[in-house]
């Protein structure tokens, strides 16, 4: 089981709003690379694995990862608060908007819901760790996002 | 809440997420390298820490799980602010 813990892993203090970055920063919650498939898939993959140093750490990544989704929320979250209707509507962030307000919702930058498709889990413990190495290859999936941040928007 | 204790607080709680995010990654360390005498040695260090700082957060500041609503006349557990409220 899991209980809750009243703070983040690390601490979001935005004081700027931006509709534009929420848009894309939103990817990492819901998107192909995010933290929610992220931690479906360690946490289901558990199950088959033969070996507790294995068991032990996909047990302890997929509940990181879940502190991570909690981050990009709270990211998300702030990124959009206070926001006039002309800031939205002049912003990527309208389309979403339409269909969510400022509630927070998985979806790839790019608009399409999660999927679990993002994830395999196939009960074969090679299988399993190679897909975690695919999917967890942060660098290729963080490059286009921190680049974003980098320059102002 | 008066602003000492307030800010009594906010350090309690820096201090907490510090030391949690420590363990974490220390945690998935040892999950690997389960016999490593120097990790398990700084982990014991840690958590040791973080059991002072936890017990001073909870009973000064206020619960931090469901387990530590201290205070018996009210539950604090749903009235605190949510750590993604930054706005308070």
């Amino acid at each position: 089981m899991w209980i809750y813990e009243r703070k983040l892993q690390y601490p979001v203090n935005i004081k700027t709003p931006n509709p534009k970055l929420a848009t894309a920063i939103i990817t990492q919650l819901g998107g192909p690379d995010g933290e929610l498939g992220a931690s479906l898939r360690y946490l289901n993959q558990r199950y088959s694995m033969p070996d507790k140093e294995i068991i032990g750490t996909l047990t302890d990544i997929g509940t990181e990862e879940l502190a991570h989704m909690e981050m990009i929320s709270a990211i998300v979250y702030q990124l959009t608060r206070n926001l006039s209707e002309k800031e939205i509507n002049e912003s990527p962030f309208a389309s979403y908007f339409v269909d969510h307000t400022t509630g927070i919702y998985p979806v790839s930058a790019a608009g399409v819901p999660f999927d679990t498709k993002y994830l395999a889990v196939k009960g074969d413990p090679i299988t399993d760790l190679n897909e975690d190495l695919a999917a967890d290859a942060a660098i290729t999936q963080q490059q286009p996002l921190l680049k974003m941040c980098q320059k102002p928007l | 809440m008066d602003q000492n204790q307030s800010r009594d607080c906010k350090q309690l709680y820096a201090k907490l997420q510090r030391l949690d995010f420590a363990i974490v990654e220390l945690a998935l360390y040892l999950d690997s390298y389960p016999d490593n005498a120097a990790a398990l040695d700084y982990y014991g260090k840690l958590i040791a820490e973080r059991e002072e700082v936890a017990r001073a957060y909870k009973q000064g500041c206020g619960p931090m799980t469901i387990m530590d609503n201290k205070n018996p006349a009210l539950w604090e557990w749903g009235q605190s602010p949510w750590p993604w409220q930054n706005d308070q």
